[in-house]
């Protein structure tokens, strides 16, 4: 008899093969046919329940694409709508002038605003404070769009609005050509119709707002400033009055007259500087250009032309790629952490597999 | 009734034929693995299924198509086992009738018989993979080389230590 640390011999390998074959399990005639049946159908019918997450996991990529695309739709959107606020400032380039119209209308409430909720964020400026007299000082910066053979007609329009709210021209230019124009205006507008003219002007005809700007600065310490000073000038001229009048000795007097010399130049240059703010506070700058548009000739500037297409087209363009490298930007680490994951992964289900066998 | 082909397919008529190369093949590996009928033959089913559905994927470069076969089965057969640990079901049904009586012609081919059969359940599972492999399927080294994921030297030693190992218990039942 062989011992059972001897090696295996050809014979003893084919005997065991020929023993083990025999042990062979045989499925049986119904599965079989059944199995062929589903065969010949190429598996048409619904799948037998598998145990498995195959069709989950084959879904798997194509959800966190689909989310992905999705942020980056709203990125792409919340960023787009956000160059459109109106407030602090504005810039609409090739905004449609009915568009531009309504929003310039809008636009003086939160400037408006502003003073306000700067007057609460000031230091010192207590709950206590009236809001409403405190003094602001008011700016406007307004860009307008017109066809380049109405330059001209625009700016008689701001002339004319600039007359009609008792406004002040500082300063104009204007200068016309063939192949388009510009005009600048430095205006004073009275504040507190600014809302008004500033409509009026966006609302000039041939012409829509291009950009506008408005700014507002709380002048109200340097308003009160400037009063506290002026009245203790005039407090120190009237002291030095009543002081001159009552002296006894000529030197004396002319000690008196020479700070009463001195008190009055201070007096003078305040009521100045308090003139100047008044009036910065009671008229608002408003600095305008316009600016003739390109192709504009003849017309308003917003009739459909091959290139107002070709702009919105490539408008399109720029949108759809800045989505594209959005998505880029949210998928590329995605695809990078599951580069990295994936064969780890299959390692992982290799393993579990493999133990599942061993505690079989 | 069945669907016939409309046209010719040349991925469909290579499943066909491993199809039919290798039904029983697979079907005794698997049953040997999960040592339970049922689960052996929805296994086998699952296998041939995802085979079709994968066959234009089979990339002939990575070996042949049993060896791939089997590879989707061995797949699956695992993760009804660690499907059936997790659930801790039913016990494990054995193969009530591993295979078909054979013609009994003398006592000493019967014992024989109970002797292997009794050596081949006490071997550890992978053992038993790679016998199911080499005698109930007939693969090649290379085949279940690839199917296991070893080299083909390393399947050879595997299934020479797993014989001796089968001849051992053999030799040491009374």
């Amino acid at each position: 008899m062989r011992r059972p640390d001897e090696d295996l011999t050809p014979a003893e390998v084919a005997e065991l093969g020929t023993l083990l074959a025999a042990e062979r399990p045989q499925p049986t005639a119904a599965f079989g046919a059944a199995l062929d049946a589903r065969v010949a159908e190429r598996f048409a019918r619904t799948r037998i329940a598998a145990p498995t997450t195959y069709g989950r996991r084959r879904l798997l990529p194509s959800l966190i694409a689909s989310a992905a695309t999705l942020i980056a739709l709203f990125v792409a959107l919340q960023a787009d709508s956000g160059k459109e606020r109106p407030f602090p400032a504005t810039a609409l380039p090739g905004r449609s002038a009915p568009d531009s119209r309504a929003l310039s209308e809008q636009a003086p409430a939160p400037a408006a605003a502003l003073p306000q909720a700067r007057a609460l964020a000031l230091p010192g400026a207590g709950a206590a404070l009236d809001r409403s007299t405190r003094k602001v000082e008011r700016a406007a910066t307004l860009a307008l769009g017109a066809p380049a053979d109405r330059v001209d007609d625009v700016a008689q329009g701001v002339l004319g609005v600039v007359e009609r709210y008792d406004g002040i021209v500082d300063a104009s230019s204007v200068a016309t050509g063939r192949g388009g124009g510009t005009a600048s205006f430095a205006l004073r507008l009275p504040a507190d119709r600014l809302g008004d003219a500033l409509g009026a002007l966006s609302r000039l005809a041939h012409a829509h707002v291009r950009s506008r700007t408005d700014e507002a600065t709380d002048v109200n310490q340097a308003y009160t400033s400037i009063r506290r000073r002026l009245a203790n000038a005039r407090a120190e001229r009237a002291g030095l009055l009543r002081a001159l009048q009552a002296a006894d000795t000529e030197d004396e007097a002319l000690r008196l007259k020479a700070r009463l010399d001195a008190a009055e130049r201070t007096l003078a240059a305040t009521e100045r500087a308090q003139r100047g703010l008044d009036r910065r506070i009671a008229y608002s700058r408003v600095d305008l250009t316009i600016e003739a548009e390109r192709g504009g000739a003849g017309g308003d500037g917003h009739a459909f032309t091959p290139g107002r297409a070709l702009h919105d087209a490539g408008r399109v363009l720029a949108v759809t790629a800045g989505v594209i490298v959005i998505a880029a930007a949210a998928l590329v680490p995605l695809a990078i952490v599951l580069a990295c994951g994936w064969p780890l992964a299959r390692a992982l289900r290799r393993r579990r597999r493999e133990q599942a066998l061993d505690a079989a | 009734m069945t669907a016939t082909p409309t046209a010719v397919d040349a991925t469909w008529e290579r499943f066909e034929a491993l199809y039919r190369s290798s039904r029983d093949d697979l079907y005794a590996y698997v049953a040997t693995l999960l040592r339970d009928r049922a689960a052996a033959e929805d296994v086998t089913a699952l296998a041939f299924e995802r085979a079709y559905r994968r066959r234009r994927s089979f990339d002939r470069r990575r070996g042949d198509e049993r060896a791939w076969l089997f590879g989707i089965a061995r797949n699956a057969a695992l993760d009804e086992l660690r499907r059936r640990k997790r659930h801790a079901t039913l016990a494990a049904d054995p193969l009530d009738d591993p295979a078909p009586p054979l013609a009994e012609h003398d006592d000493e081919q019967a014992l024989r018989r109970t002797t292997v059969r009794a050596a081949l359940d006490a071997l550890a599972p992978r053992e038993r993979e790679l016998v199911a492999l080499k005698f109930h399927a007939g693969l090649s080294h290379a085949e279940i080389a690839r199917v296991l994921g070893v080299s083909e030297s390393n399947a050879g030693t595997l299934l020479h230590r797993t014989l001796t190992k089968l001849r051992r218990a053999c030799l040491a039942t009374p």
